[in-house]
């Protein structure tokens, strides 16, 4: 299971919006029990970080780096240019 | 009453919006919400800090917007604010603060609780996206019409 994590600043809801529309993008391809989705709140990175394969963010790019494949959350939120980036996201899964 | 029905409210639903900035502009929402209780007299002064340090303006293919909010503890009762504006008014960008955007559409989410409303939430996302949704919230001709289709479309 590959596991992808997903946080915004401070509160949730956003990362968890995202978090679904990557399940649901994930399902459309058949990959939704091969990858998992977590919404987490920022400050919970460096737990998560060691376990996951990907880090999408929401928050201010370059308030942190992590040594993981990194991508934007925000075209899931504006729709644009989410195809592109969630393809980024699938190559980096080694799913693409 | 359904989830949605409790989340808009009419009067917190507006179209010709002025306000001189975006901190004018989200005081004068946050205060509205404060005269009917339905928030904190710190959600203003909170949501403010926040937009601060992370910044809610995305621009869509249609028109900028930005979806405001903080943390549960200001929120007394949920609801969303919504206020189409007469002038932009600029935001910082999520996700890229340095970036700017001209926001036309302002959709405060006021929430007790984080996750109840997920799908609402999801649902008013996914509306960002949507340009045939976005073009009708622009061309909207008052302020029930906006209601009426924000309505339809996180139900």
């Amino acid at each position: 299971m590959k596991t992808i994590i997903v946080a915004c600043g401070g509160g949730i809801a956003t990362s968890q919006t995202v978090a679904v529309k990557l399940e649901n993008l994930l399902a459309d391809r058949g990959l939704r029990g091969s990858v998992s989705v977590e919404a987490i709140n920022i400050n919970s990175i460096p737990t998560y970080i060691k376990s996951a394969d990907v880090y999408v963010s929401i928050a201010q790019h370059g308030e942190a780096q992590y040594d993981i494949p990194t991508f934007s959350g925000i075209p899931f939120l504006t729709g644009m240019g989410a195809e592109d980036e969630f393809a980024k996201i699938l190559t980096a899964l080694g799913e693409g | 009453m359904s989830t949605v029905a409790s989340l808009l409210h009419p009067d917190f639903v507006r179209v010709g919006v002025r306000a001189a900035s975006r901190d004018d502009l989200l005081r004068e929402m946050a205060d509205q919400l404060l005269a009917r209780g339905t928030v904190e007299p710190t959600f203003a002064d909170a949501l403010l800090a926040r937009e601060e340090k992370f910044p809610t303006g995305l621009p869509t293919a249609v028109m900028p917007v930005a979806i405001p909010h903080t943390d549960p503890e200001h929120v007394n009762e949920s609801f969303l604010s919504v206020a189409r504006l007469a002038e932009p008014v600029t935001f910082h960008q999520m996700g890229a603060n340095a970036q700017t955007v001209e926001v036309e559409l302002v959709v405060m989410i006021a929430l007790a609780d984080a996750t109840s409303q997920l799908t609402t939430l999801q649902s008013l996302i996914g509306m960002f996206s949507d340009t045939e949704t976005m073009e009708a919230l622009k061309a909207a001709p008052d302020a029930d019409a906006l209601f009426a289709i924000i309505a339809r479309t996180i139900s």
